[in-house]
């Protein structure tokens, strides 16, 4: 044995087989110094492996579960993981920004506004009109509208979402709101909203649905109610000789 | 009982036992990756691995070398996975988290841990899995794949080169050895 294959033997461990090796420490100084030299240097060495515990602890410690019949050893979220589920939260947002965005209620409160704002002269009417006025206006959208909602002081049949609806104001003890009503227009639950500087109420009816807005915050369940209890389909024979 | 067969507290004990070596298995996977977040992965897949094959082991004085060998192999299987691309040693030693777990009061020991990571993985390898894991030599010629006249060449490299780097190679000894192939 050379001093070469003695100093990599002495990297590994020393065992009591190894007799070459310990007679060629037992003739060569230099690797007798070698081999004992190094006890500092591997003291050294298992101290720098030996890494504080404490530092390099997960920060979140899996707890041992009571019930044994579970892994008390989670799997951890990986790296691409984590990307994955960042992705999919991005994905998640990107799609409920948009279904929001385009949520029925609300483009249709903005599609309201946008209409009522174009006929401010509705809002200053106070001359209640004649049953015939009105009629006229409801004729053309096919509905009618029993005694009951208020006086009505402004009438108007307008082209929305396609359609011609019934634009009217109502003066009601609170201040004038106005009243779309929307044959084609379907929802199943009431929906108030607020836009614009508008307040605004949006409730099914046996035909299409109801909107109510007013200018300032009122309660606008009741005028609706309203409308709603009198509203009905008209007759066609009527509809086809105004 | 539980379902692998063994009684309810024999199982809870076993966790324990292995939760105990966590500590452990972190120095060693983090020598040997070289990243804290990666370290985690490695020992909590090796965990999870060892809890499901718990069956196969028979003597809890050896769990510290089973679970050593598990995260060993785990941390090979998740390179070979992932196709990790080789650390940066200058930027692995500059990052700050690689510099708050080696820090020590001691300037030199400091200086050994970088000494250490900047080692190449044939030789950090073997190095860790003898001095932190307590394999030996033909144990890691086993793991490694490799002959045992190699494990003790790559050993003989890495402890050289740290000589090096601490400056306590005397003139009298071989230089020439470190650098034999």
């Amino acid at each position: 044995m050379n001093c070469e294959e003695a100093r990599q033997r002495l990297s590994g461990e020393l065992r009591a087989e190894e007799s070459d090796l310990l007679a060629h420490l037992a003739s060569c100084r230099d690797c007798q110094e070698y081999a004992n030299r190094p006890s500092d240097f591997e003291k050294r060495l298992h101290r720098a492996l030996e890494l504080d515990a404490g530092v390099l602890a997960p920060k979140r410690a899996p707890a041992i579960t009571a019930s044994t019949r579970a892994s008390p050893f989670r799997e951890r979220p990986k790296q691409g993981r984590l990307w994955a589920l960042a992705a999919s939260f991005l994905v998640t947002f990107i799609v409920g920004a948009a279904v929001w965005l385009s949520r029925p209620g609300d483009v249709l409160a903005t599609e309201l506004v946008d209409h009522i704002i174009h006929e401010p002269q509705s809002w200053s009417r106070t001359r209640p009109l004649s049953a015939e006025e009105l009629r006229a206006v409801l004729r053309k959208s096919h509905v009618e509208l029993r005694s009951g909602p208020g006086t009505i002081v402004y009438a108007n049949s307008c082209w929305f979402r396609g359609h011609y609806v019934p634009h009217l104001v109502l003066t009601t003890q609170s201040g004038p709101v106005t009243v779309m009503i929307l044959p084609t227009e379907h929802i199943t639950s009431p929906r108030s909203f607020t836009e614009g500087g508008y307040s605004g109420l949006i409730v099914p009816a046996s035909i299409g649905s109801v909107a109510i807005l007013s200018r300032k915050p009122m309660p606008l369940d009741q005028p609706a109610a309203q409308v709603v209890r009198a509203l009905r389909a008209s007759d066609p024979s009527s509809a086809s000789h105004p | 009982m539980t379902v692998s067969g063994r009684p309810e507290g024999a199982d809870e004990d076993l966790a324990r036992v292995l939760e105990s070596y966590r500590p452990d298995l972190m120095r060693f996977a983090f020598w040997l990756a070289r990243d804290r977040a990666v370290a985690e992965d490695v020992v909590q897949e090796a965990l999870l691995r060892a809890w499901r094959s718990r069956s196969a082991l028979r003597d809890s004085t050896v769990a510290r070398s089973w679970l050593l060998t598990i995260v060993r192999r785990e941390h090979a299987r998740l390179f070979e996975r992932r196709r990790i691309p080789t650390v940066d040693i200058d930027q692995c030693l500059a990052s700050h988290d690689v510099a708050l777990t080696v820090a020590d009061l001691d300037p030199a020991i400091v200086d050994l841990r970088r000494g250490i990571l900047a080692l190449p993985d044939e030789y950090r390898e073997p190095l860790v899995m003898q001095v932190l894991g307590g394999f030996s030599t033909a144990e890691i010629a086993a793991e490694l794949n490799i002959s045992v006249p190699g494990v003790l060449t790559r050993l003989f490299r890495a402890r050289s080169k740290l000589r090096d780097l601490l400056g306590v190679v005397p003139s009298h000894d071989l230089v020439s050895v470190g650098d034999a192939s």
